[in-house]
């Protein structure tokens, strides 16, 4: 369960971008006046650094789990009963808030468009447990796409042929990537390149430009990441190449020469970009830690920053896609929580990878 | 920055400058007609800039109250305060009127054209004022939503924007005394 953009979502213009402002011209938003007044109220829900911190502080995750029960997330706790079965309770919760943006919001596109990316997550699930021979559990499956669960039960069955014309083709292309590497990682990757594409199209098509800026960044964000795994893991760069994101604003040539140059390279190429700091912090850690998780967590922490413009707007969708960005990175934060817990990793480790929040 | 709710508006206001063309032009509309005019402008050009913005106060409002149903109170206060200009206009309109019963059919085309310039300040002020009174009420209700107590700033905010509606308001007077 990722985010609607990809692992991260990413940004353009940094917080001096257009989110401070109407969109598109001709919109000036008077039709969200109902919808972003409600998102305000509903901001005051979402949980505190102080929430994640209690919660990184129980003695166990059975308590920790009570804990998340006594805030907004109840009734998705109270479905999945365990700690163990946290992933259940944020599919369920993530499946509510989505059931309230689609149920308000004054245009119709805007949660469809929000909506295509928990479809690719759901494609991504079903295909991994077919191809993996694995039963499916329907609780995986987020409620909050725009195509019908039941389809993705087929999917999993391995019958594609209801599925829509771009999914049912990625389904395909993805079964004979499996069929050659037996690699369900290269699965996500073709998976995860048609969201892509899907999300930048449809972004661009409807006009919500803060979208398809939003999901273009995050592809230049992404690939570098991807960037640095293949040389942390020293892959073939031929993996690279089917690995890249399409709609970046860094040439895909310039990308692929990454793989075999040298390291400070990689920072120079952003150095013209917003995010060059993010990408100069996360090279710097990889050297002195040879880890990805500083460039992982700066490269939320930045698109985190990126959306906490939107509380200055007033009227127009951007409250509106900040707040479910906002519950997006809430939830990665639980399930970094609940891993960390189940697993018994120390706190102070838990609480270093916490990412930062909206409220 | 233009919602169709607002160009609607404009749309409105524009066709009304024909009858003024033609009054301020042509010889076709008597003095009284003209000063006639200029009353219904200040009328309907300050209800429609109400109208808009505490229509779009309203949707705010109720996003509000939809999840926390006991602010209701503070929301209804930001609600009504773009309401005012619809009664300025009136108020004018009234005064006007008021004004030129007292010349009667006797009032020239040239005293009609005072009395439909006396009226432009009101009209126009309160048209405009009314929209962006609403849209600041509705982020002020933002402010309801997220931190109720603060929510005696958020009043202040749009109050500000309701000294032009009055500015208007106090001009349309000032000239309507000037014709005497």
């Amino acid at each position: 369960m990722t985010s609607w953009a990809g692992c991260p979502q990413g940004g353009p213009g940094g917080p001096e971008g257009d989110a401070g402002g109407p969109q598109t011209a001709g919109r000036d938003g008077f039709e969200y006046a109902f919808f972003v007044a409600r998102i305000r109220v509903l901001e005051t829900r979402l949980l505190t650094r102080n929430h994640l911190l209690r919660m990184v502080d129980a003695p166990d995750a059975e308590t920790a789990f009570r804990m998340l029960g006594e805030t907004e997330y109840g009734p998705a706790v109270a479905a999945a009963g365990t700690a163990a079965d946290y992933e259940i309770a944020l599919a369920a919760e993530l499946g509510r808030v989505f059931g309230i943006i689609r149920a308000a919001s004054p245009e119709p596109e805007l949660p469809e468009l929000l909506g295509v990316a928990y479809d690719w997550q759901n494609l991504k699930t079903a295909l991994k447990a077919s191809l993996t021979g694995r039963p499916i559990d329907g609780r995986f499956l987020i409620a909050a796409g725009n195509l019908d669960r039941a389809l993705f039960f087929a999917v999993a069955s391995g019958a594609d042929g209801s599925l829509p014309s771009p999914y049912r083709e990625t389904a395909a292309r993805a079964r004979a990537v499996y069929a050659a590497s037996h690699d369900p990682q290269q699965v996500d990757v073709v998976v995860d390149g048609a969201r892509f594409a899907a999300i930048i199209e449809i972004a661009r098509s409807t006009g919500f430009e803060l979208i398809g800026t939003l999901a273009a960044a995050s592809a230049d964000l992404i690939n570098l990441r991807t960037v640095m795994r293949i040389r942390l893991l020293r892959a073939s760069p031929d993996l690279l190449r089917q690995a890249l994101l399409p709609g970046g604003t860094i040439p895909a040539a310039r990308v692929a020469s990454m793989v075999t140059g040298e390291l400070d390279e990689i920072a120079g190429a952003a150095s013209s970009l917003p995010y060059r700091e993010v990408v100069s912090g996360g090279v710097n850690g990889f050297r002195q830690s040879g880890s990805l998780a500083l460039l992982e967590k700066l490269i939320d922490d930045y698109l985190m920053g990126l959306v906490r413009d939107a509380r200055y707007v007033a009227l127009g969708p951007e409250p509106v896609i900040a707040y479910l960005m906002a519950k997006e990175a809430e939830i990665k934060n639980l399930r970094i929580i609940f891993t960390g817990k189940l697993n018994r990793l120390p706190e102070g480790t838990i609480r270093e990878r916490l990412r930062e929040t909206y409220a | 920055m233009f919602a169709v709710s607002t160009m609607f508006g404009m749309a409105v206001a524009s066709l009304a400058l024909v009858p003024v063309f033609l009054a301020l032009f042509t010889d076709l509309i008597s003095g009284l007609g003209i000063a006639f005019i200029g009353v219904a402008m200040a009328i309907f050009l300050a209800g429609i800039g109400s109208s808009v913005g505490v229509g779009v106060a309203g949707e705010a409002a109720a996003g509000v109250v939809a999840e926390e149903p006991e602010r209701f109170g503070r929301v209804l206060l930001l609600q009504a305060l773009p309401g005012t200009q619809g009664v300025y206009g009136f108020i004018a309109g009234f005064l006007a009127l008021q004004q030129i019963n007292a010349i009667g059919a006797a009032m020239t085309i040239a005293q009609g054209r005072l009395f439909l310039f006396a009226c432009a300040p009101v009209a126009i002020a309160c048209l405009v004022s009314g929209v962006y009174q609403g849209r600041v009420s509705v982020a002020a209700m933002q402010i309801v939503a997220k931190k109720p107590e603060e929510s005696g700033k958020a009043l202040i905010l749009p109050a500000l924007v309701e000294f032009y509606a009055v500015l208007g308001l106090l001009g349309t007077i000032l000239l309507l005394q000037a014709i005497g």
